[in-house]
């Protein structure tokens, strides 16, 4: 399957700040990725990167085949770009500019625009520095959906949107999601769990993770076993556990490469008499945020 | 898309209508008070041109000019990762050429019309000049838009617009301020290498910037060639080799052709030492020179001098090549030279026999035409399609308008000739005298530089040289029959060695106090 983004060590530094850090991505044609990670990760600066609006200091990206830095005009005519901080002409109503970036784009599609106002439940003679910040992401997602864009490029599009708003724009979303690939981004996973069908985990600047959502929620799971005797936390932990606790008899731990035959032969070597062992899945909310609070500790086979 | 210049362009006026429209509303003020007032030689001397009226509106017009260009830049910029337009299916050539057709609508041409309404109203017919007109919209878009443009493409807003301009302000001060005090470079001519490869290097860094802003928006690496430049330029002034320069551009005399004029030392002591002006740890030195050899519609400028000043017991005191002035002109036997140096080695030698020894740099030049031209009480006309009239106000003055630039020219008129009266307090001009007046032009591409293409000008025959007493004036009332050398063509430009010997030094000191104001002049 060809690509609709990938990046080969990708690396952008603001002065000392290294905000992307040997970044490799690769979001398959057709797929709604979802790119994940705390406040202060990387994920704006990966965006601007990749829509060329920063220039990465060293590394590649390439956009819909072609070299990000080569990322202009007719390319933009594929790319529809929404971002929370991206600055409207806030002087125009949202008729003015439907009818301003129209004639930009060749396969503008007028039925699809007035179903999007309708669906978006836009007003068309308000001037949209007068709207609300959701009226205003609204306004944006119907400028950037309504011309079949081959590649959607969401910027925290939901943070801090009332939660029918986020419906409605999440609606209009998965509708365009058979003719485009989705590249959204969010420090809330709860926003987009349903919506994702492949995750990237960035963590101050680096990629810990990047795959298809059933497979990561297929590796993780968090585990639960009862021992004979209280277990001593003073050892050395498979690498694949994290955040391994103890209760007494009882031990838990977050598998992140879950395997049912190795994981339980990796018990069974520490622990021979292990009892009632349980694997349970895990929700992406509860897999980001292990993921985070290892990032901030450290990684597997970390006691908390 | 195909039309997106015009697309674009049509947004844009859409958005500015209202900065438009006022900016039509001050050029049409301007058109109407400049019309209406300014161009009569009656407002000339009441000073209607400069009143607050005319100041503001000579202001305004200008501010509103480039308020536009901002605000055009500003609706797209250039500067920052927020906007809008970047991840748009814009093309920066056609958006750049949008905002050039946008300026060139609303700026250029309303400038353009309020000239050309300007020439029709002072009573000059615009077709004649376009070619002028031109080359003024090229000096408004070079001193004007295009510094405005480019600090624009590198700042986010107006406010930081604003700031970055107080910024260039200081800059050009303290540059003032350091090439002042770089040696040797006051000599007409000796900065013009540097001068010229600045100019070049200024614009080339403008078009440069604003092109790659649009095409590559890298606004840091703008900002670095912006203050590369403003770094660079100082440092090639303080590292031109004046000197040799100078050496270059005024050689010794050729041999065999007689220098355009000679200077010697005049003997008799200054009757008035008055005229000098305090200045910390310097005092000014007043030599009376004798002039030959120059012949009529011909001058001379003195372009620089360097001096040395040997005492007994070998002190010895020397300059560096200093920014010369005054002209020397035929009918003027006499001239002075004023040389200021170190009031310690003043102190020591003053009352020692000295030796002087002037260099100067010279730099000649001959009218090729000379006209006669009588003043008339009814408006009369000067070369260049000048145009004069007096002032109905005071009877001996005379306001002159070209259409966009002057022309340099000498009047003269003999002393025996000048139909002025003297006034109550004043005494009649001494026979034998040739009064001289300048009509000064410093046109660049054909226009003088500024909103209004009418050039105005004061026509008097105030220069009487060195003529001495005071309550004399040299006017031009109706009736006087000027003589006016014009059509200027470079000759030679040489140096001149004087030496003079033997002076005291306390016999040639101008008076500096407080008191002594007013101008040297000389016992005939």
């Amino acid at each position: 399957m060809s690509s609709a983004i990938r990046t080969e060590n990708l690396v952008k530094r603001f002065r000392k700040v290294t905000a992307l850090d040997g970044v490799n991505l690769d979001v398959p044609d057709g797929a709604i990725y979802a790119l994940v990670g705390p406040n202060g990760a990387g994920k704006t600066t990966a965006i601007k990167v990749l829509m060329n609006i920063f220039r990465a200091s060293s590394g590649r990206a390439e956009v819909l085949g072609t070299d990000s830095t080569r990322l202009a005009c007719a390319a933009f005519t594929s790319i529809g770009y929404v971002s929370e901080n991206q600055e409207l002409p806030g002087w125009m109503d949202l008729r003015r500019l439907l009818d301003f970036l129209r004639p930009f784009y060749p396969t503008w599609d007028i039925e699809l625009e007035r179903e999007l106002i309708r669906q978006l439940d836009l007003p068309l003679d308000r001037k949209l520095s007068k709207l609300s910040r959701g009226m205003r992401m609204k306004a944006a997602m119907l400028g950037a959906l309504a011309y079949h864009p081959k590649l959607i490029v969401l910027d925290e599009p939901f943070g801090g949107l009332d939660p029918l708003v986020r419906d409605q724009l999440i609606e209009g979303l998965v509708e365009r999601a058979s003719e485009a690939t989705i590249f959204v981004s969010s420090h809330d996973l709860a926003e987009i769990e349903n919506l994702a069908s492949h995750i990237g985990y960035l963590e101050e600047g680096h990629l810990r993770f990047s795959e298809e959502r059933a497979a990561l929620l297929e590796r993780f799971r968090e585990v639960e076993l009862t021992l004979d005797a209280p277990p001593s936390l003073d050892r050395r932990w498979p690498e694949s556990w994290m955040h391994v606790a103890a209760s007494e008899h009882v031990l838990r731990f977050i598998e992140s490469r879950f395997d049912r035959e190795r994981t339980t032969s990796e018990i069974r070597q520490l622990f021979g008499g292990a009892r009632d062992v349980s694997f349970r899945p895990m929700s992406l909310r509860a897999i980001f945020v292990a993921m985070a609070k290892a990032g901030r500790g450290s990684m597997g086979g970390s006691a908390v | 898309m195909k039309y997106q210049v015009l697309h674009i362009f049509k947004n844009d006026v859409r958005h500015f209508w209202r900065e438009i429209l006022l900016m039509v509303a001050i050029v049409v003020a301007y058109g109407w008070h400049t019309a209406s007032h300014s161009q009569e030689s009656g407002s000339f001397f009441l000073g209607v041109g400069f009143s607050f009226s005319s100041q503001i509106l000579s202001l305004l017009v200008p501010v509103s000019f480039i308020f536009l260009i901002l605000r055009a830049v500003y609706t797209e910029c250039p500067v920052g990762d927020r906007q809008f337009w970047v991840t748009r299916p814009y093309d920066w050539r056609k958006l750049l050429a949008a905002k050039l057709l946008l300026v060139f609508t609303f700026v250029n041409l309303p400038l353009f019309i309020l000239q050309v309404f300007l020439l029709w109203r002072a009573g000059f017919w615009p077709p004649k000049y376009f070619a002028g007109l031109f080359g003024l919209q090229v000096l408004w878009t070079a001193f004007v838009f295009l510094p405005a443009a480019t600090l624009a493409v590198v700042t986010a807003g107006i406010g930081q617009f604003v700031l970055t301009v107080l910024g260039v302000l200081l800059y050009l001060i303290a540059f003032s301020a350091l090439v002042s005090k770089i040696p040797n470079i006051g000599v007409s001519g000796a900065a013009s290498i540097p001068g010229s490869l600045s100019y070049i290097a200024v614009y080339a860094a403008f078009l440069g910037v604003v092109l790659w802003q649009y095409a590559r928006r890298g606004t840091v690496r703008s900002q670095i060639v912006l203050l590369g430049l403003a770094a660079a330029v100082p440092i090639l002034f303080a590292i031109t080799p004046y000197r040799m320069i100078i050496a270059r551009l005024y050689p010794a005399p050729s041999a065999d052709q007689p220098p355009p004029v000679r200077l010697a030392f005049d003997p008799a002591k200054p009757a008035s030492l008055k005229g000098g002006y305090p200045e910390k740890n310097k005092v000014h030195i007043l030599l009376p020179l004798l002039v030959s050899g120059i012949a009529e519609g011909s001058v001379v400028s003195k372009a620089g001098r360097m001096e040395t000043i040997e005492a007994p017991g070998g002190l010895r005191w020397a300059s560096k090549w200093e920014h010369g002035y005054g002209l020397v002109l035929a009918n003027r036997p006499q001239t002075s030279e004023t040389i200021t140096m170190d009031k310690d080695f003043y102190e020591g030698v003053k009352f020692l026999p000295v030796k002087i020894h002037v260099t100067f740099a010279l730099a000649s030049a001959r009218a090729t035409k000379v006209e006669h031209v009588v003043a008339t009480a009814a408006p009369f006309a000067l070369p260049g399609d000048g145009r004069c009239s007096f002032s109905p106000v005071r009877h001996n003055e005379v306001a002159c308008f070209f259409p966009l630039k002057a022309r340099s020219m000498l009047l003269s008129a003999k002393s025996e000739e000048i139909t002025c009266k003297p006034g109550e307090n004043e005494k009649p001009l001494p026979t034998g005298i040739v009064a001289y007046g300048w009509v000064w032009a410093f046109p660049l591409l054909g226009a003088e530089f500024g909103i209004n293409p009418v050039s105005a000008r004061e026509v008097d025959l105030s220069d009487l040289g060195e003529l001495k007493g005071d309550r004399l004036r040299g006017g031009v009332c109706p009736g006087t029959p000027l003589t006016i050398y014009r059509s200027w063509q470079d000759g030679p430009r040489y140096h001149s060695d004087l030496e003079i010997d033997g002076i005291r030094l306390a016999d040639y000191k101008l008076d500096d106090s407080p008191e002594g104001g007013g101008f040297g002049v000389m016992v005939p």
